[in-house]
């Protein structure tokens, strides 16, 4: 084989492969737990945390934590979803007694977000807030 | 025709015209009107949503059964003079409220917006009414 001119052995390259993948092995990997799961609930055009009174209540999360939303859509004739454009993440689109989730990892930078529920963003829409408190 | 405000504010203009519209409806017996509890005001919005419920008259009507699955008989049982799909499709052909936008069998749903925007304002606010229709059965 030859690159650039010279000729390299096949030795050579799966030498350089074997070599890469034991730096590989030696790098710190970022391990991360399991998602922190967070049930919301759509019922009269709205989001509310499952058990809670609150409409649209805003949601706190550590930067690059990573989170996963279960929605669960109690409204009954309506079709809602949950997104965070910031991330680019969303559930599918969920119709009354249907149930689906999304994870994401948080923003890293600390701040306010906006999640949303897309076909009714209106009045379902709230805050996302990123911080290290 | 018996109708209960009793637990609606009043708010909502298409439910106005409904009301005004099932008052005409001689198969309704009873129309009943309450607020729901989502409904809530915001700087852009003010979110009205009022349910309805129905009862449909009962009519009498005589029907042909076998007693002891042997002997003809005629029972006398009592129906609704109208379904909630009824109500449903005489609705619809009516100009001030139209088909629903989703309906099952246990209810009808309309879902009407609509922006306001007052003298000296540019955004204004929006109206979003959510109309719920049920069907109520009658006690035995």
């Amino acid at each position: 084989m030859s690159i650039l001119g010279r000729k390299i052995s096949v030795k050579a390259i799966v030498a350089l492969v074997f070599a890469m993948i034991g730096v590989a092995g030696l790098l710190p990997v970022r391990t991360k737990g399991q998602p922190r799961e967070i049930v919301l609930v759509a019922k009269g055009m709205a989001f509310y945390a499952s058990g809670t009174n609150t409409a649209n209540p805003e949601i706190t999360v550590r930067p690059g934590e990573s989170i996963r939303v279960v929605l669960k859509n109690e409204d009954r004739g309506m079709t809602h979803d949950f997104a965070v454009p910031a991330v680019k993440a969303a559930t599918d689109p969920l119709n009354w007694n249907e149930q689906g989730g999304v994870t994401f990892e948080a923003p890293e930078k600390p701040g306010t977000y906006e999640y949303m529920c897309r076909p009714h963003v209106l009045m379902m829409k709230g805050a996302l807030k990123v911080t290290n408190d | 025709m018996d109708i209960d405000r009793s637990g609606w504010s009043g708010e909502g203009t298409f439910t106005t015209a409904l009301i005004e519209q099932l008052k005409t409806f001689e198969s309704i017996d009873l129309v009943r009107v309450e607020d729901a509890p989502s409904s809530r005001t915001d700087a852009d919005y003010n979110f009205i949503s009022n349910e309805v419920y129905v009862r449909f008259r009962r009519e009498e009507s005589v029907e042909p059964a076998r007693w002891l699955g042997i002997v003809p008989v005629r029972r006398t049982v009592w129906k609704p003079a109208m379904t909630l799909g009824d109500l449903e499709s005489q609705l619809a052909a009516l100009d001030d409220v139209g088909a629903p936008d989703y309906a099952d069998e246990g209810m009808l749903q309309y879902l009407k917006a609509e922006r306001i925007i007052p003298p000296y304002q540019t955004r204004g606010y929006k109206i979003v009414e959510l109309v719920r229709i049920y069907s109520l059965k009658h006690e035995t």
